[in-house]
């Protein structure tokens, strides 16, 4: 493939509670990327977008047309909806920037959109347990309760005491809220202590409430254009590898939950596409809905042996000023974690670091950067990486 | 007691789900039917806050059994938690084919 495809524009809408439905966020996020990008709506040829919940939460199927009308959108262009769980923004990101790459299309819209804090939390419950395996959520397995088993094989095969490893678990929330505080767009503003953390309620031992994230509305959007269209806009970032994989569905079947392999072989094809490897990625967004998780996918995709990841906020290396700066966003725990959307923020969020106008917490001076957007039970993976000029 | 299970003739992966082409040799030739009445726990999980498919349970114990035959299950412990153990012996308890849950209890001695 000798073709490259940039991003052009960015837009997010605020992640939190909104009042609107998720086709009207996805037009204000659209409407953001578009004058970012300096394109008019005519000039994009087709829609991609993630979306997982809308059938439960609003009773609404169908969403790629209903996004494009929402945004103005007067002619006829493709639209089609994407699902894969927590995975479905940067699913509908990187199906976009194939049809680029084939030569079908130089400008394409790309994003995520979900609402899902306008219905009782046992409905998105049971919405997002229909992203599991039905015999194994019949048979008692919850989201929590899989963490929970992924942070308790994570801890018995590195030798972790139980209040060590919820120690080592609190200090990424604090990062994450650290960083989190400073975003204007993230759900949750604030910082925490490790005692808010460590006091916070138990959902599932080892996992306390505030080792989760919060489930999110938001809705974030991306212009994607060819070399050809990229050359004559302002400040194009390129995509520089882009590698998707899938995990076995059944938990009950992995060896070891405390790895993804899916992750693993995910990364090692955007690293191969890009000619790259961790050690030149100077920023990363990482799917911690859970925070064991950004351990899972920091370890997973190479950029810690497994057992050292889990010191890493500790230490202070993820943080934005450390050598691996990671979620400066605040990751899905405080930007918050809009499921069919999050992958299409954390690609916002890398883009504007890399360009240097993040609101927020930012790289110093980052070259490269990478997201992890996994869904599910890590069965839905995708890793991008993309850079400057 | 025993939980139903299913083996792929070709290449033995055992499921507590027939499964019409086997995930792992991709066998079609159907899975015969198994059971198996005992195993160990591998690992357990308190839920503390149960789903709405299980709020009658309120709140449980998940296990994930590995029973004698090999196939690997998760389920309910509805024994005394005392005995909840990585390794202990487990024995079905019940399986509520209704709501296909798998009940595992403690396995007393000689089982």
């Amino acid at each position: 493939m000798t073709k490259r495809v940039a991003v052009i524009g960015t837009g997010m809408a605020p992640a939190g509670t909104s009042p609107v439905p998720s086709w009207d966020l996805f037009a204000i996020a659209a409407r953001e990327a578009l004058a970012e990008a300096g394109v008019p709506l005519s000039r994009i040829e087709a829609l991609h977008l993630g979306n997982v919940y809308s059938d439960f939460t609003e009773a609404q199927t169908n969403m790629g047309p209903k996004a494009l009308t929402a945004m103005g959108a007067a002619h006829l262009i493709p639209s089609v909806r994407y699902e894969a769980a927590c995975a479905s923004g940067s699913i509908a990101f990187r199906q976009g920037y194939l049809s680029i790459l084939s030569g079908l299309y130089d400008v394409v819209l790309v994003g995520g959109t979900e609402r899902l804090r306008a219905v009782p939390g046992s409905v998105v419950q049971q919405a997002m347990a229909t992203s599991m395996d039905p015999t194994e959520r019949n048979a008692g397995l919850t989201f929590a309760a899989y963490w929970a088993y992924v942070a308790r094989a994570y801890a018995r095969k590195h030798q972790l005491p139980e209040p060590r490893l919820q120690e080592l678990l609190a200090a990424i929330t604090v990062k994450n809220h650290a960083h989190g505080a400073l975003n204007a767009k993230a759900h949750l503003q604030r910082e925490v202590s490790r005692d808010d953390v460590m006091g916070s309620p138990v959902v599932a031992p080892p996992i306390r409430v505030m080792d989760c994230c919060p489930f999110s509305d938001g809705a974030a959007a991306l212009v994607l254009a060819s070399e050809e269209v990229a050359r004559s806009c302002a400040n194009p970032v390129w995509i520089a590898g882009s590698g998707q994989a899938s995990g076995g569905f059944a938990i009950a079947d992995h060896a070891d939950l405390s790895t993804n392999p899916a992750i693993g072989r995910a990364a090692a094809e955007a690293f191969r596409q890009a000619g790259m490897g961790p050690a030149d990625i100077d920023v990363l967004e990482l799917h911690d809905c859970v925070n064991i998780h950004e351990v899972v996918c920091l370890e997973s995709a190479g950029f810690f042996k497994e057992g050292e990841g889990i010191r890493a906020a500790e230490e202070r290396r993820t943080y934005f000023d450390g050598d691996c700066p990671v979620n400066l966003s605040g990751g899905l725990k405080a930007r918050g974690h809009p499921v069919g959307a999050t992958g299409a923020y954390q690609l916002c969020e890398i883009t504007r670091q890399l360009r240097g106008d993040f609101q927020g917490r930012r790289a110093r001076d980052p070259h490269a950067g990478l997201a992890v957007n996994v869904g599910g039970t890590g069965t839905a993976v995708t890793v991008t990486i993309l850079r400057k000029e | 007691m025993t939980l139903s299970c299913f083996r792929c003739g070709a290449c033995g992966y055992r499921s507590t789900v027939v499964k019409a082409v086997c995930p792992r040799c991709g066998g079609t030739g159907g899975m015969a039917a198994d059971s198996a009445a005992r195993g160990r726990i591998l690992d357990f999980v308190p839920v503390l806050f149960p789903p709405e498919n299980l709020k009658e349970l309120g709140r449980y114990v998940s296990v994930l059994v590995e029973l004698d035959n090999g196939c690997h299950a998760f389920g309910v412990f509805r024994g005394d938690p005392a005995g909840l153990a990585v390794g202990a012996g487990v024995v079905v308890a019940q399986a509520d084919e209704e709501k296909k849950i798998p009940f595992f209890d403690v396995a007393g001695p000689g089982a």
